[in-house]
């Protein structure tokens, strides 16, 4: 295992459109493990493939209930809204509000490829629709309610 | 996806750092505010987390021992703040659960580089939060260090010089919140005035004991506030307040403030001589005379010029003077609820300071007219900088006489610990 660099803001490679995980081999759980590790050095709850700078559809989640590995994932339903304090490991040292769906469902693949569905809500529910996010080139300041915004 | 900051980490990595660079806590406290996104209940947490275990370390060291097999000293530093605050929390949080203290503990150490101390975290604060904490009753120097959490040359200092009965009652003082006093800028606004627009920014202040006071409750940021911008009051306690009072000098005379910064003295003086005469303050270092000299104009306190000079060597161009203030500096022993690190100092840091406060005294001396009038004060209870340092002084100095003496402790004049002396020259 190894870390990795996280990307920081201004970097172009976290505004671009991630492409579809096609082949489920050693480079990806490589890969994955190492994303999990830098994530859990940084502290942080969740990290997506672009944010160390891979422009792949995958991200790991964790937030203190175990690791969770999303390849290509998809948001199959949402229903109801939080709002709450979001940062970022690529925008050091900010945290402002966003507003997101409570409960969430979620298609993706494992590292082997093996489709899975699975149900979040609250802050879980928050870190997903983070880490989805980077995979569409959206970082969480984009969707800071007017009012609040600093940037 | 970034976790929010949480309180009780950050308080165990801020305690880390105040003990690691032996840094001031407050400036610590203020810049990891500033540095994290905290929910408010979370910044109070953390506020009171880190100024509880700085309070209270001695106290929760004691106990701490007494559930582990190796001593405290063996810990290493960050997993001991764990213990610490998780033991703060059990101790005094009433509101915290005993489970939630000692689960967050645990958690915060399997997160971090010594997650392999969890098992023993567990088991410690398992034990703290079974078992009936007692603390020891009697008021010995050493029953008093633990239970008041306060170093055992402190309890032996107050004791020796104040006997043991007021040295438990300061003790048991010094752990309770200091209120915040603000005096009226006079020369702008009378305090019935100041009270009236306090609370229309939604700030209740009572009147204070001094004719010109105000008290407002600890945590209220006063110096955010419009009516501190417009310099209609600052920020001074009640005993500083008495002491210049009672020097009381007249309208249109001469002033010297040896060390003045941060300036309160030199403001309430400028006050009762209603901005007319001229007050020279001076410190050694010129960014503290900066602080002097914004806050005057902040106060529009034209009569105060401030200036870099040393307070123990004489400097003739000053000229001669009615009244010199010396504030000396002190080892602050009254004002441990404000500054807790002092507990953690050595009374070997404070050797040099009789020195020095000589040393100014006497230069004070040289800078009086006839009949003019010095005022001794510290911020300490240790007997060796204040009455025994006055008296050595009129020894050599048998030209001035005493004419108020005064040493303010906490439980019984409700100020900070302080003490001031009124010399006049005859």
């Amino acid at each position: 295992m190894a870390l990795r660099n996280i990307v920081k803001i201004g970097d172009d490679v976290l505004r671009k459109i991630c492409r579809t995980q096609m082949s489920f081999d050693e480079k990806l759980a490589q890969t994955l493990d190492d994303m999990a590790e830098t994530m859990y050095k940084a502290e942080g709850v969740g990290l997506a493939a672009p944010q160390i700078g891979i422009l792949r559809r995958y991200c790991v989640v964790d937030v203190g209930d175990g690791i969770i590995e999303l390849v290509n994932p998809v948001i199959t339903e949402k229903s109801g809204s939080q709002c709450g304090n979001e940062g970022c490991l690529s925008i050091p040292d900010r945290y402002e509000e966003v507003e997101r769906p409570m409960k969430i469902t979620v298609r993706a693949q494992d590292r082997r490829g093996n489709n899975f569905t699975l149900s979040a809500e609250g802050f879980k529910a928050r870190a997903i629709c983070h880490e989805i996010d980077h995979l569409d080139g959206i970082l969480y300041i984009d969707r800071v309610r007017k009012k609040n915004k600093i940037l | 996806m970034k976790t929010m900051a949480d309180a009780r980490k950050l308080a165990v990595k801020a305690l880390t750092k105040i003990e690691r660079d032996k840094a001031y806590s407050n400036i610590v406290i203020n810049s990891f505010l500033k540095e994290t996104a905290l929910t408010k209940e979370d910044k109070a947490l953390f506020s009171a987390l880190v100024y509880g275990v700085l309070d209270r370390k001695i106290t929760l060291d004691w106990v701490l021992d007494g559930f582990m097999k190796k001593p405290v000293s063996k810990t290493s530093p960050f997993t001991l703040n764990v213990l610490r605050t998780g033991l703060y929390q059990i101790m005094y949080m009433d509101k915290i659960p005993h489970s939630a203290a000692v689960n967050e503990a645990v958690k915060n150490i399997k997160q971090s580089k010594e997650s392999k101390n969890a098992a023993f975290v567990n088991a410690v604060l398992r034990a703290a939060a079974r078992n009936e904490i007692k603390l020891p009753e009697g008021n010995t120097p050493e029953e008093m260090s633990i239970k008041y959490s306060a170093p055992l040359w402190m309890t032996e200092s107050f004791t020796d010089d104040y006997g043991t009965e007021n040295a438990e009652n300061l003790l048991m003082k010094s752990l309770e919140p200091p209120k915040v006093v603000l005096r009226a800028n006079t020369v702008k606004i009378t305090r019935g005035e100041l009270a009236g627009k306090l609370r229309e920014n939604g700030i209740s202040a009572q009147e204070g004991e001094m004719p010109d006071s105000l008290t407002v409750e600890k945590g209220i940021d006063v110096s955010g506030n419009e009516l501190y911008k417009k310099g209609l009051f600052y920020v001074q306690d009640y005993a500083s307040q008495k002491a210049v009072s009672l020097l009381a000098p007249k309208s249109g005379s001469r002033v010297l403030d040896l060390c003045a910064a941060p300036g309160g003295k030199s403001f309430t003086a400028a006050c009762l001589m209603e901005n007319k005469g001229e007050i020279i303050s001076c410190d050694l270092y010129e960014q503290r005379v900066g602080l002097i000299r914004s806050s005057a104009e902040r106060l529009g306190l034209g009569i105060i010029k401030p200036a870099v000079s040393d307070a123990a060597v004489f400097n003739p161009e000053l000229g001669l003077f009615d009244y010199v203030i010396c504030d000396v500096p002190c080892s602050g022993l009254g004002v441990i609820r404000r500054k807790p690190e002092l507990k953690y100092k050595t009374v070997n840091d404070f050797s040099h300071l009789e020195d020095i406060q000589y040393a100014i005294l006497c230069n004070a001396s040289e800078y009086l007219k006839d009949t003019g009038r010095i005022l001794y004060s510290t911020c300490t209870l240790r007997s060796a900088e204040n009455e025994k340092l006055v008296i050595r002084f009129k020894k050599e100095y048998n030209e001035f006489e005493t004419v108020y003496e005064h040493t303010f402790l906490p439980h019984t004049d409700n100020t900070d610990g302080f003490y001031c002396a009124l010399l006049e020259k005859r």
